[in-house]
């Protein structure tokens, strides 16, 4: 089967602050049903070490346009939110305005208020907004479920969870500064361990 | 060096890691025990006494192996007779209890060292010694477990006499992350099952939280789990320029699956390549009741352990965390004996 044979969606990856981004790029440039482009607006004032904005599109070989609203624009089913996590709530609400499903990086929001704004704003536009909770999707963490699920540990009681990395200083520093993260490893490592609990 | 006359008290679960190796350092072994002293004796050629007033007699070295709750009357006792104690941790039921023994042992001029033999098992050994020359900078976070099947001996269920879980079991934890990470201001702890009625549930999970005066964060675990639950212990140490890490389930060296119905492994730890940490650690208490060097670990270090404990129970019982203040613990007090 050839790429044209298969049913192409759009998709458009908003913002590279996330460095997850560089992997939803290469993975969804690497699938034959999917018309990819990017934006990255924020990316040349943003302090990193790493590339950003068309240099990194032009690395990775994908269609790169300047803006949000051309991304918009350019009439996407669906896009992933890979900004600072303060903006997320801004480009989830436009892109919701323009009618596409989105899958936003964790956390969802820095504020509840912020992200029950964003409920509502995907609720009323009628499209579904799915939290990158990749862990979740790791065979062991499958396994471990269903281990539970089907009684072989008893009734649970106690459970430790750990998420360490580097601090990321040099490379997408905003990480690290509250005003854009909403709080360092708290909001941006626990969540994982937290939605794995829940 | 004169042989060394030990005075062992207790034939019980432990005894069986002090005899062989007080026996390989060349020391005449006396026991005296409740119960089971005459296996002890028949199995690592001791000598059985009847009565500890005989024991007292016939030792230089009295080594306390009983349950907690008599920790301190048996080690006023020796004490009282003169004698050299090590004494099994903790070293007391109460950080009342360790003080009493302490300031005894300081009244009496002997030598008396409660039995953390987690500072002498290699591993936890070198990532001390490794953290003191710097080898991964200054400490951030250190995370402890310890936990398998639970103990045996239904004292160990009563808190009465054993204190639970916290005092009996994470006290090593309590005990190597102060060690390692420095005086300790503050305590929060959890437990699931409750210990009800001052019953020790069966299946029981603590954890507690220290905060060091560095800065430094501990995280320990300890479980007390159903039978047949493998025994592991784990350190996780991260310091600004490196991490430290250790799990006793990756490092045996015979993988094992012996498809026994009961796979009930031991309480106490597994054998390892290394020197037993049991003998490790007699060796060091010997050379000091004989005139060498200081042990690593110190009768304070024993009190101290204790209060860690009570004031995770503090946290506990309250659902806050407990300030924590090891000069106010060590203080001079006056205990009515």
């Amino acid at each position: 089967m050839t790429d044209t044979q298969l049913a192409r969606i759009k998709v458009a990856v908003l913002s590279f602050a996330h460095g997850h981004a560089i992997g939803y790029l290469r993975y969804l440039k690497s699938r034959g049903d999917v018309e990819l482009i990017a934006c990255d607006p924020d990316g040349l004032r943003s302090p990193d070490a790493g590339p950003r904005g068309r240099e990194l599109a032009d690395q990775l070989d994908v269609t790169y346009l300047e803006s949000v609203e051309e991304a918009l624009d350019w009439g996407p089913d669906a896009v992933v939110v890979c900004s600072e996590n303060v903006k997320h709530r801004a480009l989830v609400e436009q892109a919701a305005a323009a009618g596409a499903q989105i899958l936003c990086e964790k956390p969802l929001a820095t504020t509840a208020a912020d992200a029950a704004a964003m409920l509502e704003a995907v609720e009323q536009a009628g499209v579904a907004l799915m939290v990158a909770y990749p862990v979740r999707f790791s065979p062991s963490f499958v396994d471990l479920k269903a281990q539970v699920r089907a009684g072989r540990l008893g009734k649970v009681l106690a459970v430790m969870g750990t998420n360490n990395g580097q601090i990321p200083l040099s490379d997408r520093s905003w990480f690290t500064d509250p005003a854009l993260s909403g709080g360092g490893c708290f909001v941006d490592h626990i969540v994982h361990c937290a939605d794995l609990l829940d | 060096m004169p042989k060394l006359r030990v005075g062992m008290i207790g034939a019980g679960g432990v005894s069986p890691s002090h005899a062989p190796h007080w026996r390989a350092l060349g020391a005449d072994v006396s026991v005296y025990a409740l119960t089971g002293g005459e296996e002890l004796a028949g199995r690592y050629g001791l000598k059985k006494v009847g009565s500890l007033d005989q024991l007292l007699l016939t030792a230089d070295v009295v080594d306390i192996c009983t349950p907690t709750v008599t920790h301190r009357e048996l080690a006023l006792a020796a004490i009282g007779a003169g004698k050299s104690v090590l004494c099994e941790k903790p070293l007391g039921r109460t950080v009342e209890d360790a003080k009493v023994i302490a300031a005894a042992a300081r009244a009496a001029h002997v030598q008396v060292y409660p039995a953390h033999v987690v500072r002498f098992f290699p591993e936890y050994a070198a990532m001390h010694e490794a953290v003191e020359q710097g080898k991964i900078g200054a400490l951030a976070v250190l995370r402890f477990s310890r936990g398998g099947e639970g103990a045996t001996s239904d004292w160990f269920y009563d808190e009465a006499q054993s204190g639970g879980i916290i005092l009996d079991q994470m006290i090593h934890d309590l005990d190597q992350a102060r060690w390692t990470a420095g005086d300790v201001v503050q305590v929060f702890a959890v437990q699931n099952h409750p210990t009800v009625h001052g019953n020790v549930p069966r299946n029981v999970v603590v954890h507690v939280t220290l905060t060091h005066l560095s800065g430094a964060i501990s995280h320990i675990q300890g479980i007390w789990g159903p039978r047949g639950m493998d025994f592991r212990t784990s350190f996780d140490v991260a310091g600004d320029a490196g991490v430290l890490r250790f799990d006793s389930s990756a490092s045996g060296t015979v993988a094992e699956n012996l498809c026994t119905p009961e796979s009930g492994s031991s309480y106490l730890p597994p054998d390892s390549a290394e020197e037993s940490p049991y003998l490790t650690q007699l060796r060091e208490m010997a050379q000091a009741f004989q005139g060498g060097p200081t042990p690593r670990v110190s009768l304070d270090d024993g009190i101290i352990a204790v209060a860690l404990a009570e004031a995770a129970q503090a946290s506990i019982a309250t659902g806050s965390a407990v300030e924590f203040d090891a000069s106010t613990v060590l203080a001079v007090k006056e205990y009515a004996l």
